[in-house]
């Protein structure tokens, strides 16, 4: 009877025991969710202040998203709605598990939004900000925007130190005699001197900005720099997915971008992309294309002496319904006749 | 006393959650603050290996480590007759120095410095002949030609201080970089150096493997576009060279070793593919030195043995020494 009792009363001590155990791990693991929480909370909070309308995806079809990204040289001396120097279409295909990047050189003339007057696409930001440049890159393409993400200089050189930094290529060395001295420089209009060496290197957020922002001494100018802006992504995209422990980046990611950046991704559509890429890394089809010269466009000058770029109507048309479908091509180009006042070279 | 365990057991761990996720969000902002130590034991005997980590200069063998400059911004260092040779890199200059053996600043053999900033030049990746009588080295300093600067190849007599011009991409080419001498006795002056061209048809940039011939003057281009080769380095006796070449599906590289003769690579073989940079030969020709990245991990020193046509038993020399393409290394032979 008294054996009986003991054995009962150690039955007893060890569900006793067990129910701390559990309850302990609960509450460690709600302490840790707490923080996470808040951090994606704070970055909430301050990207939809910043939020915009995008147009309605009409002719998005089902499992498919366009998110236009978009980054500007908001430096020390700028004031107003920044130029936005990168622009970059991701249409995203989830049932065919397809990834492509599609950039948009900065000096593409087109028709502005709402207007008759043409410009370089970048400028269109200039008007009303972000949802100018959606509008462009809808009306130019004939695709739907359904999110965008924008990124200045700050924001940039954050992200990158927040995830420690990015492997990359550099795949040719570059000079640049003419670097803007624009960021947390007294004298924001002076210039220095670039030197990147080739071959494989880790770099910091200032010397990524640096990489892929250099343009003046680039035999390719300004699709050279394109190109080395979809290189970087590429490489962030890797760093970010690269292993579990880099869940651990999330929320200083989010404290480092935090006023840095506006999008109207929300973190559960950020989270869905990226498992929908670590689900399928392995056989995600990933293309990147360009609207590079010769084929799809060439230089010229515009009527007040501007540099820019000429979009090829009829090859562009078949290069964008390739990447967004048919339907979209059909609508393409109104932006990019011939009827603006331009001299090609 | 169950109020006691419920604080226990769910109101402390609560706090240590959050706690232990704070912490290591802020562990995780990576930063170069870990010190770095050295694998000794990973170098291959007899070998003397000087490299630069945050711009501090290291000597490191099996048996000593030994900090010998002290700085921010020295690179790229190479042995010279028992001195050192380093790189100072300044914001829009560079300039070649030389220190005593002890790291103690001797003289600056080339200074990038100028009044105005057009008139700066960029002087890097030094590299010393066989006899220590020449340096070869890439700059910006020929500034004749207009448009889009790139790097020559000169070499320089420190006796004399005279440079003389090897090779200058015009026009534009991409330019030239990390040139290292054939250390065979009987082609000591030749100079194998990577040159960054243009695809006329894909405007993309490729690199070849390009050799100056002092006997003949003469420059052969050693591979071909599709290998895309660059940071070649020569065998203690000039008979093997080992190459990084670039794929165009891939962020890894291919590790390349070739046999050298008679002024021709033959029978290029990739040995392996990686993160690589910087490959090496050892005083023991089985071996080499080069720095390795693993997932998107800054660079370390790894020493390799080469076996037959693969490369084996990977080990790590430094650790948490975030290493660059400024960090680059010399063997001592």
């Amino acid at each position: 009877m008294h054996k009986h009792t003991a054995s009962r009363h150690l039955s007893s001590r060890i569900m006793q025991i067990c129910i701390c155990f559990i309850l302990a791990v609960v509450s460690f693991l709600l302490g840790y969710g707490i923080y996470y929480a808040t951090k994606v909370e704070q970055f909430v909070s301050v990207s939809t202040n910043q939020q915009v309308q995008v147009t309605p995806s009409v002719a998005t079809l089902p499992n498919q998203q366009n998110i236009l990204l978009l980054g500007s040289d908001n430096d020390q001396k700028f004031t107003g709605n920044p130029l936005t120097q990168t622009m970059l279409v991701v249409h995203i295909d989830y049932q065919k598990k397809e990834v492509d990047m599609f950039s948009i050189p900065r000096d593409l003339w087109v028709k502005m939004p709402g207007s008759d007057t043409y410009a370089k696409i970048d400028q269109a930001s200039e008007y009303q900000g972000i949802p100018s440049a959606v509008r462009v890159v809808e009306d130019t393409f004939g695709i739907p925007i359904d999110h965008y993400g924008w990124v200045g200089l700050y924001g940039f050189i954050k992200s990158i130190d927040a995830v420690g930094g990015v492997n990359l290529d550099i795949t040719h060395p570059i000079l640049d005699n003419s670097y803007p001295t624009d960021i947390n420089n007294p004298n924001p209009y002076g210039y220095q001197r670039l030197d990147i060496e080739p071959g494989l290197q880790h770099l910091n957020g200032e010397q990524a900005l640096q990489y892929v922002r250099s343009r003046h001494e680039d035999l390719l100018g300004d699709f050279g720099r394109t190109e080395r802006q979809r290189q970087l992504l590429n490489s962030l995209k890797q760093t970010i997915f690269s292993s579990p422990a880099s869940i651990f980046d999330i929320p200083s990611i989010f404290d480092a971008l935090k006023g840095q950046i506006k999008t109207n991704v929300t973190p559960t559509l950020g989270l869905q992309l990226g498992y929908f890429y670590i689900a399928n890394r392995n056989t995600l089809i990933q293309k990147e294309f360009a609207l590079l010269p010769p084929k799809y466009s060439k230089d010229g000058t515009s009527t007040d002496g501007q540099s820019i770029v000429i979009a090829d109507p009829g090859a562009t048309a078949d290069l964008v319904g390739s990447i967004f479908g048919n339907d979209a091509a059909k609508t393409t180009f109104k932006s990019l006749s011939s009827e603006s006042d331009i001299e090609t070279q | 006393m169950k109020k006691r365990l419920l604080l226990i057991y769910s109101i402390i761990p609560l706090f240590l959650g959050y706690f232990v996720a704070a912490n290591l969000t802020k562990n995780s902002q990576h930063t170069s603050s870990e010190a770095t130590s050295f694998v000794q034991r990973n170098i291959i005997a007899n070998d003397k290996l000087m490299l630069s980590i945050n711009g501090s200069i290291f000597s490191v063998s099996q048996k000593n480590e030994t900090k010998l400059i002290s700085s921010q911004n020295e690179i790229d260092p190479v042995f010279i007759n028992g001195s050192i040779i380093t790189v100072l890199r300044n914001t829009n200059y560079s300039s070649i120095q030389k220190f005593e053996s002890n790291g103690v600043y001797q003289n600056t053999l080339l200074s990038g410095d100028a009044d105005s900033i057009d008139s700066m030049d960029w002087f890097t990746d030094p590299s010393v002949n066989r006899t220590n009588s020449r340096i070869a080295y890439v700059s910006d300093k020929d500034k004749s030609q207009t448009g889009i600067p790139d790097n020559a190849l000169y070499v320089l007599n420190p006796s004399t201080g005279k440079s003389t011009q090897i090779e200058n991409p015009y026009p534009y080419s991409g330019g030239i970089a990390n040139p290292t001498w054939n250390p065979d006795k009987n082609n000591s002056n030749d100079i194998l150096y990577d040159y960054y061209e243009y695809d006329p048809n894909t405007l993309q940039p490729y690199s070849v493997l390009h050799l100056y011939s002092n006997q003949t003057g003469l420059v052969t281009t050693l591979t071909t576009e599709k290998q895309n080769a660059f940071q070649a380095s020569f065998s203690p006796d000039g008979k093997q060279i080992v190459f990084l070449g670039r794929n165009d599906d891939s962020t890894l590289v291919n590790l390349y070793l070739a046999n050298y003769s008679n002024g021709q690579l033959q029978n290029a073989r990739i040995i392996s593919k990686g993160d690589f940079a910087y490959p090496t030969f050892s005083s023991n020709p089985s071996f080499i030195y080069m720095l390795e990245s693993t997932g998107n991990q800054s660079y370390d020193l790894y020493s390799s043995q080469i076996k037959g046509n693969s490369l084996i038993n990977l080990n790590q020399i430094t650790q948490n020494a975030m290493l660059d393409g400024n960090s680059f290394f010399d063997v001592s032979f």
